[in-house]
C-alpha cells in the first residue's frame, strides 16, 4: 500500500459549515492508477492538498509509505514565468530529490518545448507539458496529477496519457492518483475509480467492476420500477434511458445495455445530489 | 539557495545601484553644500530662519570631512534608506510565491522549514551585501580622493545599518508569510514604519523610533555602536523571524 486515507474531513468556515471533504476513505496500492472523479467543488483538490500537507485536515488520517516521496502536478500548473525553460529545469533539479535532469531534457524535447524560451512566452499547453515533464522526471512513490491534460491538444494529451500509464511500469512500485473531468481519459488509464460528490465518496471500485455493476435500461413512458438506484440518463419523446444496478435490472427481467463510465458518473452524481436534497 | 539568490538578483542589484548613485550625489559635493549653506546665511532675512533650522556651528562642522560624510551619508541619505532596504528585500519573499501559485511547486518538493530557512537566509545575505558595500563607500571614497577619514567608525556604523534594516526585513518577511499578494506586505511594512516613526516623536514612545538607531546617531556621538540597542534590535528581529516561521509552518495553501 502506498497511500491510505481514513475518514478524512476538511471543513471550512467559522462554524465549520462548509464541508469540502466529509469523511472519505480510500487506499492506493503499489502499481495502481487510482482516479478521483467528481464535479467542480466535489473536494478532489482539497483531498490532494491534504495528502500533500498543503492543507491541514480537520480530522482523519493520511498514511503514506514510500522511500521517494510524492510528485505533484497541480491544477494551476504555475511555474516561474520569468525563467527560461533551461533555468526552470535547473531549478527543479536543485529543489527536487531524485530528479533525473537527462530524462527531463528528453521529455522536453519529446513535447517540443523550446528550451531557451522564457516561460512567459510559452503557450498554456507548453507550460502544462513542461510541468508534466518536470514531474515525470522525479522518482516518486506516488504521482499526483490534478487535471493534467487541461488545455492540451488531443495529440499532446495522448502522449501525456501514455506517459502516465507507463509510470507504474517504468518506476517499480509507483502509483498514480489522477483527477480529470475528461472521463474518456480516465477510462483509458485507470485501474480503480472513486466518484466524489459533496465531499463524500459516492461510489468506488475497480473501473471494470464499476462499469459491470451498472447498466442502462430503456423504459417507454411507464411507471418507474421500485429500485434502490435508478436515475434518468436521457429521454426522447417515446422512451427514457435509465441507469441502474445491473443485478436489480436483471432480476426484474429488463434488457441491460452496457453503461459507459460517463453514464455511470452522471447517474451517481445525480443520485447523490437528489439524496442530499431530500436529506 | 541558488534559486533564491537568482530571484533576489534584480532587487539586490537595483538597490545597490540606487545606494551607490545616491552616494555619488552626496560625497563629491562637500564644498558645494557648505557654500550653499553659507550663501543662504548671507541673504537678508533668511539668517534667522537658518538659525532655527540648522544648529549653531553646523556649517563650520560640515567643512570637516569626517563630520560631512558621516552626517550626510549615514545620518541622512543612506541612513534614511536603511529600513526601506530591509522592507524591499523582505516583502516579496513568500507573498510573490503565494500570489503566483508557485509556492505549491516548492512545497511539493521541500519541507517548509527548509523553504523558510533558505528564503530568509538568502534575503539576509542580500541585506548583508547591500549594507556592507554601502557602509564601506565613505571609506573607499576617502582613500581614492586622498581625504583623512576615521575608518574605525565603519564597523560600528555597519552594525547599526545592518541590524536597523534587519528589523524591518524580519517585519516584512512576517507580513509576506501571511499575505496572499505582494501589495499587502509592502503597505503593511511601510505603514508600520511610518506609524512607529511618528509615534516615536512623542517622548514616552521614543523607543518606537527605529530611525535614531538606523541612522547611527550613537556612533556619530560616541564613535561606538550602541550595544544594548543592537542586542534589542537583533533579538526583536530573531523573534519576528521565528514567529514568521511558525506561521509559515502552519499556513494553508
Amino acid at each position: 500500500m502506498v497511500l491510505k486515507v481514513e475518514n478524512l474531513k476538511k471543513y471550512y468556515g467559522k462554524k465549520r459549515e462548509i464541508r469540502a471533504v466529509d469523511g472519505i476513505s480510500f487506499e492506493i496500492q503499489e502499481g495502481e492508477i487510482f482516479s478521483l472523479l467528481g464535479p467542480n467543488g466535489a473536494g478532489k483538490t482539497t483531498t490532494i492538498k491534504c495528502i500533500l500537507g498543503l492543507r491541514k485536515p480537520t480530522s482523519g488520517s493520511i498514511q503514506f509509505s514510500g522511500q521517494y516521496g510524492i510528485a505533484y502536478v497541480p491544477e494551476g500548473k504555475e511555474l516561474y514565468e520569468n525563467y527560461s525553460v533551461e533555468r526552470m529545469i535547473a531549478t527543479a533539479e536543485e529543489l527536487t530529490e531524485n530528479f533525473d535532469a537527462k530524462r527531463c531534457w528528453k521529455l522536453t524535447e519529446e513535447f517540443n518545448i523550446p528550451f531557451r524560451e522564457k516561460l512567459a512566452n510559452l503557450s498554456n499547453g507548453e507550460q502544462t507539458l513542461l510541468y508534466i515533464a518536470l514531474t515525470l522526471s522525479q522518482r516518486a512513490d506516488l504521482y499526483i496529477f490534478d487535471e493534467p491534460t487541461l488545455g492540451l491538444d488531443p495529440i499532446a494529451r495522448n502522449k501525456v496519457l501514455e506517459r502516465i500509464r507507463a509510470i507504474p511500469i517504468e518506476n517499480e512500485g509507483a502509483a498514480v492518483l489522477y483527477t480529470s473531468h475528461i472521463l474518456s481519459e480516465v477510462e483509458k488509464i485507470s485501474d480503480k475509480v472513486a466518484i466524489l460528490c459533496n465531499g463524500k465518496i459516492a461510489e468506488m471500485d475497480l473501473l471494470d467492476n464499476m462499469k459491470e455493476k451498472f447498466c442502462s435500461i430503456v423504459l417507454e413512458n411507464v411507471k418507474l420500477p421500485d429500485l434502490p438506484f435508478i436515475v434518468k440518463y436521457k429521454s426522447t419523446s417515446s422512451e427514457n434511458v435509465y441507469i441502474t444496478y445491473r443485478a436489480d435490472a436483471e432480476r426484474l427481467g429488463f434488457e441491460c445495455k452496457p453503461a459507459s463510465l460517463e453514464m455511470v458518473f452522471e447517474a451517481v452524481i445525480m443520485n447523490q445530489v437528489e439524496n442530499s436534497n431530500k436529506g | 539557495m541558488r534559486k533564491e539568490l537568482y530571484d533576489l538578483k534584480v532587487r539586490l542589484l537595483g538597490t545597490l545601484i540606487v545606494c551607490i548613485a545616491l552616494f555619488f550625489i552626496v560625497a563629491p559635493f562637500q564644498k558645494l553644500s557648505v557654500s550653499l549653506l553659507e550663501g543662504y546665511e548671507k541673504i537678508p532675512g533668511t539668517s534667522k530662519i537658518m538659525e532655527k533650522l540648522i544648529p549653531q556651528g553646523f556649517v563650520e562642522n560640515l567643512k570637516e570631512w569626517n563630520f560631512y560624510i558621516n552626517s550626510q551619508w549615514f545620518g541622512k541619505n543612506f541612513g534614511q534608506l536603511v529600513p526601506i532596504i530591509g522592507i524591499i528585500l523582505g516583502f516579496p519573499l513568500f507573498a510573490s510565491e503565494t500570489e503566483k501559485g508557485t509556492i505549491q511547486f516548492i512545497l511539493a518538493r521541500r519541507r517548509r522549514l527548509w523553504v523558510f530557512t533558505t528564503k530568509s537566509i538568502a534575503g539576509l545575505i542580500a541585506l548583508l551585501v547591500i549594507t556592507a558595500i554601502s557602509t564601506l563607500l565613505p571609506s573607499f571614497f576617502s582613500i581614492v580622493i586622498g581625504k583623512q577619514y576615521n575608518h574605525q567608525v565603519i564597523p560600528h556604523f555597519f552594525i547599526h545599518t545592518f541590524f536597523g534594516s534587519m528589523l524591518w526585513y524580519s517585519t516584512s518577511v512576517f507580513f509576506s508569510v501571511i499575505a496572499d499578494d505582494q501589495v499587502k506586505p509592502l503597505i503593511a511594512s511601510l505603514g508600520l514604519l511610518a506609524a512607529t516613526t511618528v509615534l516615536g516623536l512623542l517622548k514616552p514612545l521614543k523607543f518606537l523610533n527605529t530611525f535614531s538607531y538606523a541612522l547611527g546617531t550613537d556612533v556619530f556621538r560616541t564613535g561606538k555602536a550602541n550595544f544594548t540597542l543592537t542586542v534589542w534590535m537583533a533579538t526583536s528581529s530573531v523573534v519576528i523571524l521565528l514567529s514568521a516561521m511558525k506561521l509559515f509552518e502552519n499556513r494553508e495553501f
